[in-house]
Order: structure tokens, then C-alpha cells, then sequence
């Protein structure tokens, strides 16, 4: 019965005879990395694919001589001809190109902007993210996110990214297929990705391929490197703030290989001795994180990996006094901490069934926590006698995910790809427990509140075929279906995904997507700026799943010189997202589902994007107009208001320019409409009761609406110099960068507040960052 | 050697952006915000009728909490669609009076105008006072957990099922001179919580003021309440006065949102609350509520 349904299931794609199969991987010729979504076609039949994010491909081509070419932006195509009799495996290491040649990317690639069926998705080159001028030294994958159009940032410095009108958490973050819930070191101001450890990021901004669920707003997809295969090396950098480490190597060379990348801030260390001359005590932050892979080839068609993420925040202050009074000794110590990370792990097995048939099974863990401390204790020896009490108060929350995913590539012949599969995460959900210690003398008091955990399961299938169904009309639809089973209650959804092109001209597409997207669950958050107290929690009968759908269509092109244009316009509906109440308490959580209100929200807008991915000259241009709204019944009195980060025009501005072999130029400028925050405009008397006929009065500050007001706009102005030296051992270089190079006071937020020279009262808007230099060394070797 | 070099740069530079990222200001320029009548009233059945007229001022006033009352107001009240009657400046009290006692189900339409102000008006409606019935009181029938020794008060609001109610609730005592003192009570009542309020499980909560609540979570209609005194504040008591009076709507809206605004207000990370106002052209509060009172001997 079961291989009558898999004919039923394939007959259509297997009908047509005289076919053969070659299949295999694109890889780099100098470090064995896989290049993904590299290029493969034949230049007689003009038909071709496209590598998946494990570099595999499957072109299947009538018996007949073939003039295959293999080609990735920025290195050197690959061509071999061949009489095709049989199934063939042909694995491609393709050689970099100096990036002072410019590769000429022909006509003749089948993938270019404009004939591919997904939209509103952008592709960014590592090397190009590293370009990018750094903040404080530090490269970072979340802030280049930020430079496209369609996201926003959010406050000065921040890293999280508002996709579309969407929240923070919207945006599905897969870091090698795991989710990442808390992206943030340092409060939002660096992301927890090192560039060091990514091989490519793909951003997702609507026209979801069916594969994708869970969040509804975008897919950042991030993908590790998997190491050298080739030879074991190494690079660092040694930056103001931070430095990191890349170790990397073949196992078995051509057959495994391994990474090892790590980050650490000193600040803690730099300021330690003059904390220690200031307190008794310690006191300090450091973040660091650690991301580790491992891969192995097992015959011809098996591959493990394995691989890990593990990070942590730490905030931590000890003071300890002692003194002697009359003849006794007495000693205080206080202490408090704050810390908060992510641990992911993925274990991974590649097998091609056939030359046709690809599988992914993937085992995967994802943890986020967050505790905050606070300990006070006494001692005192009087007489000989020891005498001690002590408090000790922790707070502490997370999410912790185990899943599995079963996924298969299937590509019957080049006009269709498909790919289907499932998966099923188990959720725990910590939503804030207080743990409360006292000694004192005899006594001793140890409780837990809210000392509770949810557990959630979440089911997903999906199936999506990308088909071109003729030269001009290319479709890649699917269907995505998801259930959520939580506290003896399920919820499900069906979501349809379909998105297109259509060439209207030469080298000319019109495209257009709809998706629908469902999400289990929610984030408590008060900021939006990804602060560790930012709590997950799963939808509930109360706070059901937020839903959405959205329209996309656009105009894509792809020009000489690996120029790319695409100009989009899109509306996307959202329901069921939450807020919190007014006057909710966003700290302790028991109770959290009376805290928030569910509402709506919309967006729509246009994009245009002009990008440059080849060449000494390399960058972007990125405008985007939108609108944003949110309304909730409970909130501004059920009117419609404007999303905080509703930014009506959002601009940036991205080069590098090789000069030689030894120096790069870059330079970022951004600009963007100020926030939309509720300031009030006048004050007036309130509660007659208490103070009826009186000249005074409980002032009631006076808003006419919610993010009434807005903050003057946001642009600054990065600019970077990279200096590199080959040297026997490797080479090394020098990354020299100012942040807000112009000096712009952006505004971070609004207080009332006294004039110093007047003494009137005024609004004051406080600015965080003004020009900030850096410097950092890097290496290779 | 090239660490030698570039090391201290890079702490130099390190400290440098430390040095330079201080908090800087710079003056915000708000749109003009013209000064209109506010009007805060609270008719209330049995309970002479008072009007308080001031104006809005600019956010950046010098002196927030100062608002001299506008005595040359024309101020006109319609009782249910046909007595226009007009208020008078009443120095001592610094208040509009009128000559007339609100009573349940009144309806009013307040009319305040000024030269120089757009002219304001809003309604009211004077409640059904819900009554407290069927009340016991027990003493010392537990400990808290700080060994002081408590009473129980119980009681049923008579709540309607098919309407929205609003209260709100006070407990007084009588003392045996004959002063009547505010009390504080005890209770982890959940109609006593409003949506978002946190209610620690096992941990009960002191309500020492006039609170407003809703019946959003009154399970049963008359809905039974029991609330904890402690026995020693009320050792010179005589008879324990609760006072619950029914608000319309917007009296609770507006103490509600008031007092959400003064949580939060000044929190740069919070959102800020906007008070509601049911005055057209202007701001402040018209609506009306109903008191009823039960007496309990101590």
C-alpha cells in the first residue's frame, strides 16, 4: 500500500524517461565550505538549480552531452562537458576570485533576483557584513540586518530588528536551524552572533516559503560555518570592548572538519583595580559566547554534524565591610547579579536516499534563562560566639525546547523542487520564580513562588513545491500546518503560502506572495529592546495565537557589474498580537495573562533595494516607506495609534571600496523618521474629590493620544578603514572605525526636566552615543 | 611588537568611548497646546451638587500642581431633559454649587463656558445604588503571619448579572470619641484586583483607601465578599461604617486610569498612561455615582 501511495505521490515527476541524474556538492576550493545556493545549470538545455543550504544539488538532464557550469557570486565559475549515460556524482570546489577582479556574473545564471519565485528576501554575503563599519570593533550580523529595507531598528545601539511593521518577536532567528530566543548581549547593544562562526544569513521578510512557521513577522536564517576541511587555521581579532578566536581544521581531511569560536568582553578586567580601590568587593559585566561544529561524512551519501551555541551576560557587584565595635567584630557583605543566555545544540544526519531524494533529520535544544540575585548577610563575633543572618532573593526565568525535524529536498527534474517534512518541539516554559532564603539565628525560611513550569508540544508539517511552470510563470506554493497543545488545549492552523514571478521582460520579473502566519507564542516585553527581562510564554485559551497574512508584490532586475534592484510594495494584517496592560507590572510574571491585551495591527509600505555584491566596490542602497498601526480595545481607549517604531521613511546608505590589496574603505549612513512615543501637552487639575476647592491639585498630564509626539530623526554616519598585511604566517590587519562619525545627538529618550541656564521646566531628550572611535586588530593564520 | 603597539591604543580608544558616551540634552520643542476649561465633577446621590472649574496648562508650567479656580464661569446644569438651572461661585468652598440634591437615576447635562475658552459640556447619570446586605462579623477567628489577631467581614454586593457594575468601597470605624477614622483592611478577593494588578498566590493585600473595582470577576450575583480586619486597630472602635457607592463607567475609567498614570509617570521605559476624560472640548471627569452605607456594631 505504502509504495502504491509514493507512485501515486511521484508518477507525475517520474513519467518522463531518458533522464539522468547528477547530483553532488558546491564547496570551496580553499576551506571546503559549502557554498550555498551556488548556481548549477546546463548551458545547452538552459535548464538548472540551486545548491541547498548544505550545498547539495540534483540537476536531472535528458541522456544527451552536457555543458555543465557551477558559479558563485565572487569566485571563479566552474564548467565541465560531459556525455550524460548514467547517474552521476560530481562534487564542485569552486576557487575565490581576488576581490579586486570583478567576476562577471553572465546572463547565463539561471537563480538571478529576477528569476527566482521567492521575494522580499535578501541574501548578505559574510564578507560583505564584515565590510560593514564596525561599533566598537565589533561586527555585528543583527546591525547589517538593520541596513535593509523593510527593517527597522530600534532604539540608538540596539540590535533588535522590527521586521515589517512586526515586533522583535516575530522574527523566527535560526542559528543552523535552531531557534535563538534572546539575540542580545548588553542590553540590545550587541547581538549574540560572531561573525567569525557564520557562513551566510538569509533574511525572510514575507512570501514565506512553506518550510518556515512560527513567528509571523520574518525568518532570519543563520547558518554556522562548518570549518576547514582543508588545513587548520585560525583568526582573531583583539578589539576595544571585545576579543575572539577561530580555530578551525579538517578531522579527517576532505571527510570532516571542526570550529571553535570564541568571545569574550574585558571591561571587567580593564576596570578591576580601580573598583577594588574604590570597595571592598568586586564589581563588573562581561558577556562571552562560545559556538562550536563538528562534521563528519560517512560514505558517499552520509554527513553528521554536530554543533553548539553557548553564551552568557553576567552583571555582578560584591561589597564586603568589616569593623570592630567595642571589642567585637562585625562583618556586612551585599551582593547582586544579573545574568542571562542562550544554549542551543543540534545534531544533524545528511542522507541522499537517491541522486534525487535529500534528507535532513535534525535532534535540537535551545535554551534561554534569565536570573537576577541579591544576597545580604551579617556576622558578627561577640564573645567568641558567631552569630549570622543572611537574605538571599533570586529571580529567575527561561524557555527550554527540545525538537526534532524530519525534512526532505526533492527535486524530480528541474522544473520542480520540492520540499516537505515535519517537526515537533517539546516547549518548557519558566515564566518567573521567586526564591526566597532567610537565616536568621535558628530560623531559616527557604520557599519558591510561582515555582511553576508549562510544558507546550508543537506539531508542524509543510510541503512547498517550487515549479516553474513555463519560461515567463515560476511558482513556488505550499501549505504549512501546525497544532500547539498546551495545558489540555490545543490550537491549530492552516497556512497557505504561495509567492511567483513573472518575467516581463528581459532580465525583468513582476512578482507577487501571499502567506499566512501563525504563532504559539508570545513575548512579555515592556521595551523592545530585547532586555533580559523580556519573558516568552505559550498562547493560552485566554491569549490565543497571533495570527497574520500578507500581500507582497514587486518588480526584480538584475543588472551588469552583480547589481541588483527589486522594488516591493506590501500589506501585511496581524491579530492576537498582545501588549502590556497600562499600568501592568512587567517584572514579576504570576498572573501575566490579566498583564497583557490583544489587538491588531497593520503595515504596508514600499521597499527599494540596489545591491552590489561583486566587485572592489561592493554595498547597498536601501528606502522604505511605511506606515504602521496598532489597536487594541483596552489601549488608548480602543483607538487606532501609530506603532512606536512606525517610521514613515527609513534609509540607508552601505559601500566598501577596495583600493588595493591592503586597504578597504567603508561608510554606512543612515537615516530614518523619528519614534513615536506619547509626550503630554498640557497639565491640568485632577480627583475634585481630594481636592476640591482648592488652588491645588493632583496635576493629570495630558496626552491626546498614544505615540502622539514624534522624536527628531535618527541618521548617523559610520565610516571604517580595513588594513591588511599578508605575512609569512597568515596575515593580519587592522580595522579602524568611528560610529556616528558627524557627531549627530539622536535621540534615545524624552524626560521633563529643568533648563540649566533658565531654569524652566523642559522637555529633554537624552542621547546615548556621540562619535566613537575604535580600533581592532585582526589575524589569520 | 605589534601588540605593544596597538594595545594601548585600543584601551586608549576604549576609554575614550566610555569618556565621551555620557548623556547629553538638548531642548524639545512640543506643539502648542492652548489652555481649555476642565471641569472635574462627581455628582453623587444625597450629596449637594459641586462643580470645580479650572484650566489646562502648558506641560512646561513652572508650577504643575497649582490651578487657580476660573470664577467667572457660566456654568448650567439640565436635570433630565427639562430643569436648566445655573451655578453659583461659592467663595468659601472655591467651588460652582447648585441648589439641588442629585438623586438615583437623575440624568445631567452640564454646560461650562468662558469668554476666551471653548465652551464645554458633558453627562452624567446618578446610578442605582447596589446595595451591601446579609453582613457578619467575626472576631478573632485567625492569625496572620505575624500572630496579630483578625476579624472577618463578610458581606454580598448585590451585583446585576446583566449589567456592567462599577464600585467602589471604604471602610470607616466610629470610635468610641465619637471620631470617625479611615480603617485598612486585609483581602486577597480577586474582584478586589484589577486585570493586570498582581495578586501573590496565599498572600493577602491591604486596602486602606476608597479603591475602585469592577465586577468583571463576580462569579455569582449578589456576589459574596470577605475581606480581614486586624483586632487591634480596632480597639477603640464602636461601630465599623462600609461604604460602597456605584460609579457609571466613566468614574471608574477615569480614577483607574489616574492611577495608572501616576505609577508610571516619570519611568522613561514605561509606557504612560492617558487619563480619561468625558469632557467635549475640554478635560476632567462628569459622572455620577450612588453611596450606600451599612453600619456594623464592633
Amino acid at each position: 500500500m505504502k509504495y502504491l501511495l509514493l507512485c501515486f505521490f511521484f508518477f507525475p515527476f517520474a513519467m518522463f524517461a531518458q533522464t539522468h541524474t547528477i547530483s553532488g556538492y558546491v564547496k570551496d576550493a580553499e576551506t571546503g565550505e559549502v557554498l550555498i545556493g551556488a548556481n548549477v545549470y546546463d548551458l545547452k538545455t538552459l535548464e538548472g538549480t540551486a545548491g541547498n543550504r548544505y550545498g547539495f544539488f540534483s540537476l536531472t538532464l535528458p541522456a544527451d552531452s552536457v555543458f555543465l557550469r557551477v558559479s558563485f557570486v565572487g569566485y571563479r565559475p566552474f564548467t565541465r562537458t560531459f556525455l550524460l549515460l548514467e547517474d552521476m556524482e560530481i562534487n564542485v570546489e569552486l576557487q575565490p576570485a581576488s576581490e579586486l577582479e570583478e567576476v562577471v556574473i553572465r546572463g547565463d545564471a539561471i537563480e538571478k533576483i529576477e528569476e527566482r519565485s521567492q521575494m522580499s528576501s535578501i541574501h548578505l554575503p559574510i564578507r560583505q557584513i564584515k565590510s560593514i563599519p564596525a561599533f566598537l570593533g565589533e561586527v555585528d550580523v543583527l546591525k547589517a540586518v538593520q541596513l535593509l529595507p523593510g527593517v527597522q531598528s530600534g532604539n540608538e545601539g540596539s540590535s533588535g530588528i522590527f521586521v515589517r511593521g512586526g515586533s522583535p518577536d516575530q522574527n523566527l532567528i535560526l542559528l543552523d536551524g535552531v531557534p535563538v530566543y534572546n539575540v542580545s548581549h548588553l542590553f540590545g547593544f550587541f547581538s549574540v552572533f560572531n561573525a567569525d562562526a557564520i557562513n551566510n544569513v538569509e533574511l525572510i521578510k514575507g512570501g514565506f516559503p512553506a518550510r518556515y512557521g512560527g513567528r509571523l513577522s520574518s525568518v532570519l536564517d543563520i547558518t554556522m560555518k562548518e570549518g576547514n576541511q582543508k588545513k587548520f587555521s585560525g583568526s582573531g581579532s583583539v578589539g576595544v570592548v571585545a576579543s575572539k578566536l577561530t580555530l578551525e581544521g579538517p578531522i579527517v581531511k576532505d571527510k570532516g572538519s571542526f570550529i571553535v569560536s570564541g568571545r569574550r568582553t574585558y571591561l571587567d578586567l580593564l576596570a578591576r583595580p580601580f573598583i577594588k580601590r574604590s570597595i571592598d568587593g568586586n564589581a563588573g559585566y562581561y558577556f562571552y559566547d562560545f559556538n562550536v561544529k563538528a562534521n563528519y561524512r560517512i560514505g558517499a551519501r552520509d554527513r553528521i554534524y554536530l554543533s553548539g551555541y553557548f553564551g552568557l551576560d553576567d552583571f555582578y557587584f560584591k561589597n564586603t565591610d568589616s569593623y570592630e565595635s567595642n571589642g567585637n567584630t562585625l562583618r556586612d557583605s551585599y551582593g547582586a547579579g544579573l545574568d542571562w543566555g542562550n544554549r542551543t545544540g543540534v545534531l544533524r544526519w545528511n542522507h541522499q536516499f537517491a541522486p534525487k531524494l535529500f534528507s535532513n533529520l535534525t535532534l535540537n535544544y535551545s535554551r534561554y534563562q534569565f536570573n537576577t540575585r541579591v544576597e545580604v548577610s551579617e556576622e558578627s563575633l561577640v564573645n567568641g560566639q558567631v552569630d549570622r543572618s543572611a537574605f538571599l532573593l533570586r529571580y529567575f526565568s527561561g524557555i527550554r525546547d527540545w525538537g526534532a525535524s524530519y525534512t526532505f529536498d526533492f527535486i524530480p527534474r528541474p522544473s520542480h523542487y520540492l520540499k516537505f517534512g515535519g517537526s515537533a518541539v517539546y516547549h518548557t516554559f519558566k515564566p518567573g520564580t521567586v526564591q526566597l532564603q532567610i537565616e536568621s539565628g535558628q530560623n531559616e525560611i527557604d520557599t519558591s513562588l510561582n515555582n511553576s513550569f508549562t510544558d507546550a508540544f508543537e506539531y508542524r508539517l509543510f510541503f512547498e513545491d517550487d515549479w516553474r511552470i513555463s519560461d515567463l510563470l515560476k511558482v513556488n506554493a505550499g501549505v504549512h500546518l501546525s497544532a500547539f497543545y498546551v495545558d489540555r488545549e490545543w490550537f491549530s492552523s492552516v497556512e497557505p503560502r504561495i509567492s511567483m514571478r513573472y518575467m516581463i521582460a528581459d532580465g525583468l520579473s513582476l512578482k507577487g506572495s501571499y502567506s499566512r502566519m501563525n504563532q504559539y507564542i508570545h513575548l512579555l516585553t515592556n521595551s523592545g529592546i530585547g532586555l533580559p527581562t523580556d519573558l516568552w510564554v505559550p498562547a493560552t485559551s485566554r491569549v490565543i495565537p497571533e495570527q497574520s497574512w500578507q500581500l507582497a508584490t514587486g518588480l526584480a532586475k538584475s543588472m551588469k557589474h552583480g547589481i541588483e534592484l527589486s522594488v516591493e510594495a506590501y500589506y501585511k494584517s496581524m491579530k492576537n498580537i498582545i501588549e502590556y496592560r497600562e499600568g501592568a507590572n512587567f517584572l514579576l510574571n504570576e498572573g501575566w495573562e490579566s498583564q497583557v491585551v490583544r489587538g491588531r495591527g497593520w503595515s504596508y509600505g514600499g521597499e527599494f533595494f540596489l545591491q552590489k555584491k561583486s566587485g572592489k566596490t561592493t554595498g547597498w542602497i536601501a528606502y522604505t516607506l511605511s506606515w504602521t498601526y496598532r489597536q487594541f480595545e483596552d489601549l488608548n481607549f480602543g483607538k487606532r495609534f501609530p506603532f512606536k517604531y512606525d517610521r514613515r521613511h527609513d534609509v540607508s546608505v552601505t559601500i566598501a571600496h577596495r583600493l588595493n590589496e591592503r586597504w578597504e574603505l567603508a561608510a554606512t549612513w543612515v537615516y530614518g523618521t523619528g519614534n513615536a512615543i506619547s509626550l503630554p501637552v498640557a497639565v491640568y487639575k485632577g480627583d475634585a474629590g481630594l481636592f476640591a476647592g482648592s488652588s491645588y491639585g493632583l496635576p493629570v498630564y495630558y496626552y491626546p493620544e498614544r505615540n502622539n509626539y514624534r522624536m527628531r530623526a535618527y541618521h548617523r554616519l559610520d565610516i571604517g578603514a580595513n588594513y591588511s598585511k599578508k605575512t609569512s604566517w597568515g596575515q593580519w590587519g587592522l580595522n579602524l572605525a568611528a560610529y556616528n562619525a558627524y557627531n549627530r545627538r539622536n535621540p534615545f529618550f524624552i524626560y521633563q526636566g529643568l533648563d540649566e541656564f533658565s531654569g524652566e521646566r523642559a522637555f529633554k531628550q537624552v542621547s546615548l552615543f556621540p562619535v566613537i572611535p575604535s580600533l581592532a586588530l585582526n589575524f589569520e593564520f | 611588537m605589534i601588540m605593544k603597539r596597538i594595545l594601548p591604543l585600543a584601551l586608549l580608544s576604549g576609554f575614550s568611548a566610555m569618556f565621551f558616551s555620557c548623556e547629553m540634552t538638548v531642548d524639545v520643542e512640543l506643539p502648542a497646546s492652548d489652555p481649555v476649561l476642565v471641569v472635574n465633577a462627581q455628582p453623587e446621590s444625597g450629596t449637594p451638587l459641586l462643580v470645580d472649574v479650572t484650566l489646562s496648562q502648558s506641560v512646561l508650567s513652572n508650577d504643575p500642581g497649582v490651578f487657580p479656580p476660573l470664577t467667572n464661569a457660566r456654568v448650567l446644569l439640565i436635570r433630565n431633559g427639562s430643569d436648566s438651572l445655573y451655578a453659583d461661585y461659592f467663595d468659601p468652598l472655591k467651588l460652582y454649587a447648585f441648589p439641588l440634591i442629585p438623586a438615583e437615576g437623575d440624568f445631567f447635562e452640564l454646560q461650562v463656558s468662558h469668554p476666551g475658552y471653548p465652551a464645554v459640556r458633558a453627562e452624567a447619570r446618578i446610578p442605582q445604588a447596589l446595595k451591601i446586605e446579609n453582613v457578619t462579623l467575626e472576631h478573632r477567628v485567625e492569625k496572620d503571619r505575624d500572630g496579630n489577631e483578625l476579624a472577618r467581614l463578610s458581606f454580598d454586593i448585590s451585583d446585576r448579572p446583566d449589567e456592567a457594575d462599577y464600585f467602589s468601597l471604604e471602610l470607616k470605624y466610629l470610635g468610641t470619641d465619637s471620631i470617625v477614622n479611615s480603617a485598612c483592611f486585609q483581602s486577597d478577593e480577586p474582584v478586589f484586583f484589577r486585570q493586570g494588578e498582581l495578586q501573590e498566590p496565599g498572600d493577602r493585600s491591604w486596602f486602606c483607601e476608597e479603591f475602585y473595582f469592577d465586577d468583571s470577576y463576580m462569579t455569582e450575583h449578589p456576589y459574596r465578599v470577605t475581606v480581614y480586619l486586624m483586632e487591634s486597630e480596632f480597639q477603640l472602635a464602636r461601630e465599623l461604617i462600609l461604604r460602597l457607592k456605584t460609579h457609571e463607567a466613566a468614574s471608574y475609567l477615569y480614577r483607574t486610569s489616574l492611577e495608572d498614570q501616576l505609577a508610571v509617570y516619570g519611568n522613561p521605559f514605561a509606557e504612560p498612561v492617558i487619563v480619561y476624560s468625558n469632557i467635549e472640548n475640554g478635560l476632567g471627569i462628569f459622572a455620577g455615582s450612588a453611596a450606600s452605607e451599612s453600619r456594623i456594631p464592633w
